[in-house]
């Protein structure tokens, strides 16, 4: 059998062939206004590993960055969160590092421009299982001049509740275009 | 500042409402929580 996608013209898929694509996407869409937003109901044990990915954020005002919470049927995790932050300034050079102990949110750095486009890639792992929930990631922070950094991070939610969704804020001001797909890895 | 959520649904249907003094006094603590800001 080809290997995926490697398809040819007008073949039959079958279950061998659709079983071995490794990643499925799960949902996207867009977001034009709002401070916050739920993706509900997308982690199910059919996988244990998620893909977040944003893409061409932009806000009514630069200054906000994107802070994450897991949903369990709809309430937020508010307590529990524990990361790390490397963030490299692209002007001056410089790092610097950020954590949270036991924080009220999974933070991504992504500081938004207004303007210019900013994203995330996130990694979840094993949110619906009853482990605890980890993540890892890379963001930009795009605000204008110096301040442009090559943001990583990874962190865990240290509890082993279940969470079928997540939910996806901005520390302040308000979206004016968020493009969200969310991944599946095939297990 | 009015903030506003959006929920979306498992078929993509957007709804949006504002934030209740909850969620408000939330969003007052995470803006001074963030980091690096």
């Amino acid at each position: 059998m080809a290997t995926p996608p490697d398809f040819s013209s007008g073949a039959v898929l079958t279950a061998a062939q659709m079983n071995a694509v490794g990643m499925w996407k799960i949902t996207s869409g867009t977001i034009t206004s709002g401070t916050s937003f739920d993706i509900s109901s997308v982690f199910t044990s059919d996988y244990d590993s998620y893909k977040l990915v944003l893409t061409q954020i932009r806000t009514n005002v630069a200054g906000g960055s994107i802070q994450l919470r897991m949903l369990a049927s709809g309430t937020p995790a508010t307590t529990g969160y524990y990361y790390g932050v490397t963030a490299v300034d692209t002007a001056l050079g410089t790092s610097a590092v950020f954590r949270g102990n036991n924080a009220t949110f999974m933070e991504t750095l992504s500081v938004q421009n207004g303007a210019v486009s900013g994203m995330i890639s996130c990694e979840i792992h094993s949110p619906f299982a009853t482990q605890y929930t980890s993540f890892n990631g890379q963001s930009t922070d795009s605000r204008a001049g110096a301040s442009y950094s090559g943001i990583s991070y990874a962190g865990q939610l240290a509890n082993s509740t279940s969470y079928n969704g997540i939910r996806v804020l901005l520390s302040a001001n308000s979206f004016t275009n968020c493009n969200y797909k969310l991944y599946g890895y095939r297990n | 500042m009015d903030r506003t959520h959006i929920d979306i649904d498992a078929e993509g249907n957007q709804t949006e409402r504002p934030y209740t003094p909850e969620e408000e006094a939330d969003a007052d603590e995470r803006q001074a929580e963030a980091i690096g800001l």
